[in-house]
């Protein structure tokens, strides 16, 4: 069956099926109020978090939670699609002190486009188009929980370079 | 590195099973209702660019990787203009073909299931990468089904109808990538 519309939405998630390394310290590093357009310039322009990593870890090209950290590789395919994006440096050690591995963190736009009253807990999220920029990445917040939202295009680039560490969670649009 | 000994394994045990899942997707679109059930979405894809008044240079088929990382066999369809991928307004949409998804699910649980028995452990990221492997095949089947349709798409009234350019051709590839050209319109 076909499906109209030309472009997709999709939120970026960790399902934790992945060996990648835990990200602490972050509290310390940096008020994460403060990762917003407005503030973004009060936090520090590079910081150190600690990484907690398994015996079988990989270093991802992009990492969510504490929040969205991209690898260098990663951060080039982005900013190709929004220039405008400002990043913050972010350096990552590892407990043995003997591994780190350099991150870009994004300060993106929030957008006021989630359908509140359709969301429940476990569903699938709705978009309202009208309400959209049109932004191959930005921010949307659900139920007072910042996640990420990749546009299709972004998604397939990103992927077509192996990117790893992308989960996809499709999105529903609402015209 | 295991990625790579994950994936060749993969590709050998996916390799055994599409010659038998292909022979089924070829009988499945000898039928007429699988041709027509195609066409059908083609042609609606047509009608709208017709409705528009958009003067049709390219249709494309392309492969998603969006789609295959969640398993799923689904295909951006586009009619653009002489702009091509630079055309803000293509008429688009979504496509899973009958039978190629149920093929590739059961292909996908086969190939887990033989992984799982030879791998210990496998993460999300090995598997999209695996189902990537397992979805190449069924790619350049369906692109060979596409141009096997071509001629019966050319020939329905709602390609007729849409206002198309001198050459106007169609493509199947990856999204926004390389593809290959399926036909084209020839002159005279």
């Amino acid at each position: 069956m076909a499906d109209n519309g030309r472009m997709r939405y999709f939120l970026l998630t960790d399902s934790g099926r992945n060996p990648f390394p835990e990200i602490g310290g972050w509290s310390q590093a940096l008020d994460i109020r403060k990762m917003n357009r407005r503030e973004y310039r009060e936090l520090p322009s590079s910081f150190q978090l600690n990484m907690r990593t398994g015996m079988d870890h990989i270093l991802p090209d992009i990492l969510v939670a504490p929040f969205l950290l991209l690898s260098e590789p990663a951060m080039h395919v982005v900013s190709f699609y929004d220039p405008e994006i400002p990043w913050c440096f972010a350096v990552l050690f590892g407990d043995s002190g003997k591994e780190c591995a350099s991150y870009f963190c994004p300060i993106l736009e929030e957008e006021d486009c989630v359908v509140k009253e359709a969301y429940r807990e476990g569903e699938i999220i709705r978009l309202d188009s009208k309400k959209m920029k049109g932004l191959p990445l930005f921010w949307i917040r659900v139920k007072d929980r910042k996640k990420t939202v990749i546009r299709m295009d972004l998604a397939e680039s990103l992927l077509m370079r192996h990117a790893v560490g992308m989960e996809l969670k499709a999105t529903i649009m609402e015209e | 590195m295991r990625i790579n000994e994950l994936t060749a394994a993969a590709d050998c045990l996916e390799k055994e099973r599409f010659g038998s899942q292909c022979r089924r997707l070829m009988q499945e679109y000898q039928r007429q209702e699988r041709r027509e059930e195609a066409l059908h979405i083609f042609g609606g894809l047509f009608e709208q660019a017709f409705v528009q008044g958009k003067r049709a240079a390219w249709l494309g088929i392309s492969s998603l990787y969006t789609s295959v990382q969640n398993g799923v066999f689904e295909y951006f369809l586009a009619v653009y203009g002489e702009e091509f991928y630079l055309d803000s307004e293509p008429v688009a949409g979504f496509w899973i073909p009958s039978a190629f998804q149920e093929c590739m699910e059961e292909d996908i649980r086969s190939v887990m299931k033989e992984l799982h028995s030879r791998f210990p452990r496998i993460r999300q990221y090995e598997e999209a990468e695996i189902y990537r492997v397992c979805a190449a095949y069924y790619d350049a089947a369906l692109g060979r089904l596409c141009q096997d349709l071509a001629d019966e798409l050319s020939e329905t009234e709602c390609f007729s109808r849409m206002e198309k350019t001198e050459r106007f051709g169609i493509f199947f590839g990856r999204y926004q990538g390389e593809g290959e050209i399926l036909w084209r319109i020839t002159a005279g």
